[in-house]
């Protein structure tokens, strides 16, 4: 379905593009660790641990994260901009718009540095 | 039968209320809509709505019947009325009210009109007139037969939170029927006209718009078509 993606330089195209291939993404590391969980069903440390420490798996867990974080963003910006409307707030919206996307850009950062500190500390 | 309706006055009225009218209809007969409330109307006189062609063609008389929008003059009474035998008639929602039934529809015609819902062409124009093939053509089927009676985009809720910035599904399916129409040479420019975060992507897929088309159209699919045309 996704081509060449000439209008990518347009926000709504690139919000759209990130929202559904992390979707994608999420999904298959989410049926991975399912996988892997169902494989292991006397899961050990030792054998958790060699998951995580193989580079492959580091790389693409962090790939999933940063992929996470976009799908946060996109998704929490539009229900921003969905619900805290002129329509409902007033002169209030623009302000409480930005205090919102301020704090949910700020919980994203910390999430990103906190899941990299810790796949890579594995 | 009990007919309750929505009665607003802005130059009067403080606030809207509910009018009830026990109205009499005549027997053996299924009455449209409309026609109850001709008959609500001699009641009260002073009930406000619009209509016209009276046959689901031009559109005007789009409102919310027993909480569904659709169009007054091709809505049977037996379609909509349960075992309590009770009508409600309410505004089209999510656009301001001049009076009782009739809603501001300048919201809805101004995104109607971003998608330029007209035919652009650079090439100079033949003798008699630009040609399409049987297939071409096909592709308009289903999006040129929209009256814009603003059923659809009344009933969307993307449509209610960004009335200014999301075009609606009445505007995105004409957006779409020049975007298929093989004579227009604009489709680039239509298409970064687009593609915002809110023109088309506002769209979830609700489908409220598909299920209250007195046309029976699609603008769901439309839109679909749209983003597969933007990341194409």
């Amino acid at each position: 379905m996704v081509g060449k993606l000439n209008y990518l330089h347009n926000r709504g195209v690139l919000d759209w593009v990130i929202q559904r291939t992390s979707a994608a993404l999420l999904a298959i590391y989410t049926i991975g660790m399912i996988g892997f969980l169902i494989a292991n069903p006397n899961l050990e440390f030792e054998t958790w641990r060699n998951l995580f420490s193989s580079p492959l798996m580091r790389v693409f867990s962090l790939v999933t994260l940063l992929f996470l974080c976009g799908h946060m963003w996109v998704g929490m910006w539009t229900v921003i901009t969905d619900y805290l409307t002129p329509l409902q707030l007033g002169s209030y919206a623009k302000p409480i718009q930005s205090l919102c996307q301020i704090g949910i850009i700020s919980l994203i950062i910390f999430y990103a540095i906190w899941g990299t500190f810790v796949f890579w500390s594995i | 039968m009990l007919v309750s309706i929505y009665r607003y006055n802005p130059e009067t009225d403080d606030k809207p209320y509910t009018q009830s009218l026990e109205i009499k209809l005549p027997e053996g007969k299924d009455l449209m809509v409309l026609d109850v409330l001709a008959l609500a109307k001699q009641e009260d006189p002073s009930v406000a709505y619009r209509r016209s062609c009276r046959e689901g063609v031009c559109g005007s008389d789009g409102m919310n019947i027993n909480g569904t929008n659709g169009l007054a003059c091709i809505t049977p009474v037996s379609n909509v009325v349960g075992p309590d035998n009770k009508l409600t008639l309410r505004p089209l929602p999510g656009l301001p009210v001049i009076r009782d039934l009739v809603v501001d529809l300048t919201t809805f015609y101004k995104q109607f009109e971003k998608v330029k819902p007209y035919l652009v062409n650079d090439q100079p124009a033949p003798d008699k007139e630009r040609l399409q093939s049987p297939e071409e053509r096909k592709k308009l089927d289903g999006l040129y037969e929209c009256i814009l009676c603003a059923c659809c985009s009344t009933s969307c809720p993307s449509f209610w939170w960004n009335p200014e910035k999301f075009i609606g599904p009445a505007g995105l399916l004409q957006a779409y029927r020049f975007l298929a129409d093989s004579r227009d040479t604009s489709t680039e420019q239509r298409l970064e006209a687009l593609g915002d975060p809110f023109s088309v992507f506002r769209c979830r897929g609700i489908m409220n718009c598909v299920s209250v088309c007195p046309k029976g159209l699609n603008p769901t699919r439309a839109i679909g078509h749209i983003k597969s045309m933007l990341v194409s």
